[in-house]
């Protein structure tokens, strides 16, 4: 999955999270795909500052 | 036989008294063609006639009650005169001289007025027209001469066209120029050079009397000599001679060696013209090298004169710039994802479920969890989860709120 849908689906998660009347334990399950959905898009931007930096022959800046 | 020995004066005076005492040499009558004339300022005048074979020069001595000293200043080169008078020997110069007392013009009227009638005739029929003259070929290969193969004519055409343009192949039509034979061996000349493919033709013949030049004053010549494709040089007499064929011809030359001159270029002059347009080309040469070396010497110049250093370390820098541009977006562009990330993860945490056992609460289930007092019947078997652990409990007694 690339980032944009990860960061979209993440989106969506915290739209249910928000919703008082949603199911306990699908909140539960919703919360751990969002955590890991933040570890995966963390993990992606890593591996791309890598990329960048092997490009660039530069240290990230910001 | 005896030799005798005498003075020029003792000879001179026997000639003159010879001639004196000849009756047959006293009040004669000649005629002739006037060559030249000249008037004395005594007003003595002195000429010489002609004829085919000969010349006589002759005297008028002007008296002072001669009346017929108008006769002899009306007459011209040309004129065809009876001159009456004695012959006379002149011890001093030892001359011979014809002393004319009266001289008669002959009547040439008729003759010149057909000659007239002919000129009309032909200048109606275009053949004195200048549209009607034919360029002279200015560098020739071939050139035909039509005229006597013995005299000095062809000696004079052959000699100036060999000096002038030895290059050029001269084919002579030997014909009679003078006599009941040249009329038809004037035009089968014309014709035949015509024919064989000559790039001019000259007419030539040299000077004489009226009646040799008549041929040239024929209408049967003037028509050949129009019909002929190739240019036609006529050269017929002196200078002073002008004939039909002068007039029908496309170039008219004083004499034969002048008729030479005009059918050939010389070829000193063009030698000498190649020589000037050889130079004048190597100069353009030289001058349009010069130009482009020059100009390549510019541009090596401008070109040297660059300062490669500061363009390269121009593009460098900006390279350098773009490259920065480039990273810093895409830097800012993962940034933002981890900006946004964080925000999510916040956002999740504050939303986690969990939160909720750390307040205190606890979830009750029983098959699914227990969200109202009627999902619960006394003794109920339930599942109580917290924090850190589970309980099972019997459900005792179920009270509602009234609301």
């Amino acid at each position: 999955m690339k980032i944009d849908e990860m960061m979209k689906e993440i989106d969506c998660i915290i739209n249910e999270l928000k919703d008082s009347n949603s199911d306990i334990d699908k909140s539960i399950d919703s919360y751990k795909k969002g955590m890991e959905l933040i570890e995966k898009c963390l993990i992606e931007l890593e591996e791309k500052k890598i990329k960048i930096k092997t490009i660039t022959g530069e240290d990230f800046n910001i | 036989m005896r030799i005798r020995e005498i003075k020029i004066s003792e000879l001179n005076e026997y000639i003159n008294k010879t001639i004196k005492n000849d009756f047959l040499l006293k009040n004669v009558l000649v005629e002739g063609e006037v060559s030249n004339i000249n008037i004395h300022h005594t007003k003595n005048i002195y000429f010489t006639i002609k004829d085919e074979q000969g010349r006589l020069q002759c005297i008028f001595f002007k008296k002072d009650d001669d009346s017929n000293i108008i006769k002899f200043e009306n007459i011209i080169v040309g004129d065809w005169i009876q001159c009456l008078g004695n012959v006379s020997f002149f011890k001093q110069s030892g001359t011979i001289n014809f002393l004319v007392s009266d001289i008669k013009r002959k009547d040439v009227s008729d003759e010149k007025h057909k000659l007239d009638e002919l000129k009309a005739k032909l200048n109606e029929k275009g053949y004195f027209d200048l549209s009607n003259k034919k360029d002279i070929e200015r560098n020739p290969k071939k050139i035909g001469i039509i005229t006597s193969p013995t005299g000095a004519v062809i000696h004079d055409i052959y000699n100036v066209i060999k000096r002038r343009y030895p290059i050029v192949d001269l084919i002579l039509y030997p014909a009679f120029v003078q006599g009941i034979e040249a009329e038809e061996s004037i035009i089968n000349g014309i014709k035949n050079l015509d024919d064989y493919g000559v790039d001019t033709i000259i007419i030539a013949r040299g000077g004489g009397s009226s009646e040799d030049m008549q041929v040239f004053n024929l209408e049967t010549v003037a028509d050949a000599i129009f019909e002929a494709k190739t240019p036609i040089i006529s050269a017929v007499g002196h200078e002073v001679d002008f004939t039909i064929a002068d007039f029908v011809a496309d170039v008219r030359a004083s004499t034969p060696s002048v008729a030479a001159e005009i059918s050939v270029p010389d070829i000193l002059n063009i030698i000498r013209d190649l020589e000037t347009k050889k130079i004048y080309a190597t100069n353009i040469l030289k001058n349009k090298f010069n130009e482009l070396y020059n100009d390549v010497q510019n541009k090596i110049k401008n070109f040297l004169s660059i300062d490669f250093e500061t363009k390269i370390n121009a593009q460098i820098l900006y390279c350098e710039r773009s490259r920065k541009i480039l990273q810093l977006g895409v830097e800012k562009t993962i940034k933002d994802y981890e900006i946004k990330l964080k925000m999510y993860e916040d956002m999740l945490k504050t939303l986690n479920p969990h939160n909720l056992f750390d307040k205190g609460w606890s979830i009750a289930y029983k098959e699914n969890i227990i969200k109202s007092a009627n999902d619960l019947k006394k003794n109920d078997i339930l599942k109580i989860n917290f924090k850190d652990g589970f309980a099972k409990v019997e459900v005792k007694e179920v009270n509602k709120y009234e609301n």
